[in-house]
């Protein structure tokens, strides 16, 4: 019975424990790690943990791959840069600002295409990120650094500037923490149920009286606010924004990746990704230029297609199949 | 134009073309409450098709349709469940990573039903229909015939359904599982006096529970009538033996 | 003045509409009849642009002659991607194709960039250095020869399609899966044919681009929506409609790329992408019926 309900639920009944203990053991590391190196790329992990469990929410609870997020994320860097530089608004009413602003923009994309074929959702969301890479790649002619904006510096709480790295530790943390709450509660709601049979058969579910393309509106719009939300946090942290670093697909690029060989459609698969992948695009990151920006691509590619033929669940499908094995050692 | 009778589902001259063919052409029927009509034919009738227009998956080009008096020609196929049609798919469409259980429940949630409620229902359904041993299975162990009969169970859990399309229910079906689908039939139209359109190519299996049948071919009502009746329409006899 | 620059770009459009869709026929006869959405139809173009670079290199052939080399080997290498990923991914869910193929594209657009270096390269054949005046209006012949060996094989896929029994059936299969199979055609070997067919245009298409259109690994990135987009603004599934796609595809972006800026193209497929999808989503010769 445990057994059962462990592997079929998906989200994480037989997990639930361990994923909490993880949780916190991960909320401890900042302390252990004194070091502001660490604590920066801890940062980061946090934040590409809680963009890419954003993510996971469209494209793998409610299977629609897209590639619009840069667009969302953008919008809340720049929501939050703009009100804060601007209009001396506090980042922290700027964050969720932009993060509906990030809702309104998924909204268009949305009222398009849900009522559609899955097909044309994702095809829009190509175009989106097409048309971003050529409108902020042209700015990376070096023209246009009069765009990049400055956040001035001045320490405070209602500033969303520190001096120190862990207040962005566990503001980042933070954020994580309630993306992976509202998540578990989005799965193990009647939504969740919706969404699970929109994912088996989109259609099949519509006759069952299921409003799918509400349903859908609602996942992307969620996905949206928190990736844009993620983005005014990045601007608070940098400190520095231009169009082609915060539109960039670059980043959007990596917190999929962090999703899907961590596990789609699973709680901890996009955490699990961000923690070990993260420290390693740094790593290699320090070799970037020329022929290697390429290889790095290349290989994204060789991964993505290896993943998804050959080990679909990602490493929490890994860990799954393994823990049953272990679950039935047990019993015997 | 209104419908003017007190039929449950009044459709009413429709038109379907795909491409240049002409798929359904000016098709006209009634159903009253509590009945049970069968629509048989021959292959690539339009059978489906039309079960598809009624459901909503399909639009009309022409004509309308009318559930209680109103239209629902138009409608999306989940306005059109939430007014209380469920339907069923030639081959088997059911929820093929969720429980059997959980399949059950989904139309219940969709109503508006609580979890607890939905669940509930969902379990007295499985019992009704022999189905709780299988009921935390995953719905893609079963087989056909057991897909077939969840797909059946799974509309009866809407607490106001007033009509529920069938495309096929017996195809391909255990003769155990076929006693069972047609014993729920037959409870819930007494019962809950749930109206019934049933597309079938087994002549002794619809006889058994169907009072009335309609008849297409290439996309026309050929004839109406009781079992009787139209076996005997010589229209009929017609397309079946020169089809 | 302007009556006369609006006439230019409507002839150019035009021509350069008609290479535009049988690139993205290639596209619907995939995505048609097996239906796989192929992110990294654009990276298979700019493999068939630089092939015929090569070969036309290293075998002193004039490109357009390579054709006879590349077409047929790439009808070969589309088979060989369907054996080798795309026929794994058909009974999955529809996301694991996207992602499978978003991968191949980066890979295949980096594996470019890693072999061949981020250089533009491109050849040229003595036919297709002219330049025309036909009035005031200027046509090179790159273009026109482009057009018109488009052309020729759109011609020729219309009577493949339907007039043979193969045709018919990759049609059959493209309208009516369930009733093709049961009508007794080999759905299963149809799909290497229809994907070896859709790559073979592919072939020819690069093979007749690489005259005026220099290659460099990042080339196909815009090839692949622009593609969609087309498929989608005819119909898909409907080649007249590709024609017509094409078309005012290329002369949409002409106007853009003159009027506003050439860097707002992209921008442009994206809003007119919207624009279908949310007035007309079966496009403009699509049948209505959607669902099922």
């Amino acid at each position: 019975m445990l057994e059962k309900n462990y592997v079929l639920q998906g989200s994480w009944k037989g997990i639930a424990s361990p994923f909490v203990l993880f949780l916190v053991l991960l909320g401890l590391t900042p302390l252990v790690f004194n070091h502001p190196f660490y604590r920066h790329v801890l940062t980061l992990i946090f934040l590409f943990a809680f963009l890419s469990v954003a993510w996971n929410l469209i494209s793998g609870y409610g299977g629609l791959f897209s590639l619009a997020h840069a667009a969302f994320f953008g919008v809340g860097a720049y929501t939050t840069a703009i009100l804060y530089v601007d209009y001396k608004v506090s980042p922290w009413v700027g964050l969720p600002l932009g993060g509906i602003l990030g809702v309104v923009v998924a909204s268009i994309i949305g009222f398009a295409t849900f009522r559609l074929r899955q097909f044309f959702f994702v095809l829009s969301t190509l175009a989106c990120y097409e048309a971003i890479r050529a409108l902020f790649g042209y700015w990376r002619l070096g023209v246009k650094t009069g765009l990049g904006t400055t956040i001035p510096r001045s320490v405070g709480f209602m500033n969303l500037t520190f001096n120190k790295e862990l207040p962005y530790n566990y503001i980042a943390f933070a954020l994580l923490v309630i993306v992976v709450l509202v998540a578990r509660l989005v799965t193990a709601s009647k939504f969740g149920y919706y969404l699970r049979a929109i994912k088996d058969d989109e259609d099949a579910a519509l006759s069952m009286g299921v409003r799918v393309p509400r349903v859908k509106l609602m996942i992307f719009g969620m996905s949206a606010f928190f990736t844009a939300v993620g983005g005014g946090f990045y601007a608070m942290y940098i400190g520095y924004i231009e169009p082609n670093t915060v539109f960039s697909v670059d980043l959007m690029l990596q917190y999929i990746l962090y999703a899907i060989v961590g596990g789609m459609a699973t709680l901890g698969g996009p955490v699990l990704g961000s923690l070990v992948l993260v420290p390693l695009t740094i790593f290699l990151q320090g070799f970037v230029g020329g022929k290697l920006a390429s290889l790095g691509f290349f290989i994204y590619g060789i991964v993505l297609i290896v993943t998804i033929i050959l080990a679909p669940g990602g490493m929490m499908g890994g860990i799954r199949s393994v823990s049953k094995k272990l679950l039935r050692g047990m019993f015997f | 134009m209104n419908s003017q009778n007190d039929s449950i589902l009044d459709v009413q001259g429709i038109i379907k073309d795909f491409g240049g063919l002409r798929a359904i052409n000016h098709v006209s029927l009634q159903i009253r409450e509590g009945e049970v009509r069968g629509l048989i034919g021959p292959n690539a009738s339009g059978k489906t098709t039309l079960i598809n227009l009624i459901s909503g998956m399909y639009k009309v080009d022409d004509g309308h349709i009318y559930l209680n008096g109103k239209r629902i020609d138009g409608l999306e196929p989940d306005q059109i469940a939430s007014r209380g049609v469920m339907r069923t798919f030639q081959i088997s469409r059911i929820f093929r990573n969720m429980t059997v259980l959980e399949n059950v429940m989904v139309p219940a949630l969709a109503q508006g039903q609580s979890l607890f409620e939905a669940r509930r229902h969902a379990e007295e359904l499985l019992d009704f229909a022999l189905l709780t041993r299988l009921k935390d299975e995953p719905a893609r162990s079963l087989s056909g015939g057991q897909a077939m009969l969840l797909q059946i169970v799974r509309g009866f859990v809407h607490q106001d359904l007033r009509l529920y399309l069938m495309d096929e229910p017996f195809a391909g079906v255990h003769d155990v599982i076929k006693g069972v689908i047609l014993k729920t039939i037959k409870t819930m139209n007494e019962e809950r006096k749930i109206t019934f359109l049933i597309v079938s190519h087994e002549m002794t299996t619809i006889s058994s529970v169907c009072h009335h049948v309609t008849v297409l071919d290439k996309g026309e009502v050929l004839s109406q009538g009781t079992m009787e009746e139209v076996a005997n329409d010589p229209a009929v006899i017609d397309s079946y033996l020169g089809g | 003045m302007m009556v006369e620059v609006i006439l230019q770009l409507t002839v150019s459009a035009v021509l350069t509409g008609i290479i535009y869709a049988l690139m993205a026929m290639g596209l619907n006869l995939i995505f048609g009849v097996v239906r796989v959405i192929n992110f990294a139809h654009g990276e298979f173009l700019m493999l068939a642009m630089y092939l015929t670079y090569w070969v036309s290199r290293w075998f002193g052939l004039d490109p357009y002659l390579s054709i006879l080399i590349t077409v047929p080997l790439f009808f070969f290498i589309g088979m060989a991607v369907h054996q080798g990923i795309l026929r794994h991914l058909l009974d999955g869910p529809e996301e694991s194709q996207v992602i499978a193929t978003f991968g191949l594209a980066f890979a295949l657009r980096y594996g470019a960039a890693l072999i061949w270096s981020t250089d533009h390269r491109s050849t040229t054949s003595k036919i297709a250095d002219q330049i025309l005046n036909i009035g005031f209006i200027t046509v090179d012949s790159a273009h026109l020869i482009g057009a018109i060996l488009s052309g020729l094989l759109i011609a020729g896929l219309f009577i493949f399609l339907y007039s043979t029994y193969l045709g018919r059936a990759i049609r059959a299969i493209a309208d009516q899966r369930t009733a093709a199979f049961t009508a007794g055609i080999n759905v299963g070997r149809v799909y290497y044919i229809a994907i070896g067919l859709g790559l073979a245009c592919v072939a020819f298409c690069g093979a007749v681009i690489i005259p005026f259109e220099s290659v460099f690994p990042t080339i196909g990135a815009n090839f692949t929506l622009l593609c969609f987009v087309i498929v989608v603004l005819g119909g898909m599934g409907n080649l007249w409609g590709c024609l017509l796609g094409g078309v005012i595809i290329a002369f949409i972006e002409m106007m853009v790329a003159f009027f506003l800026a050439p860097v707002l193209t992209t921008f442009a497929y994206f809003v007119i992408f919207l624009f279908i999808v949310s007035l007309r989503p079966a496009g403009l010769l699509g049948t209505k019926g959607r669902r099922i």
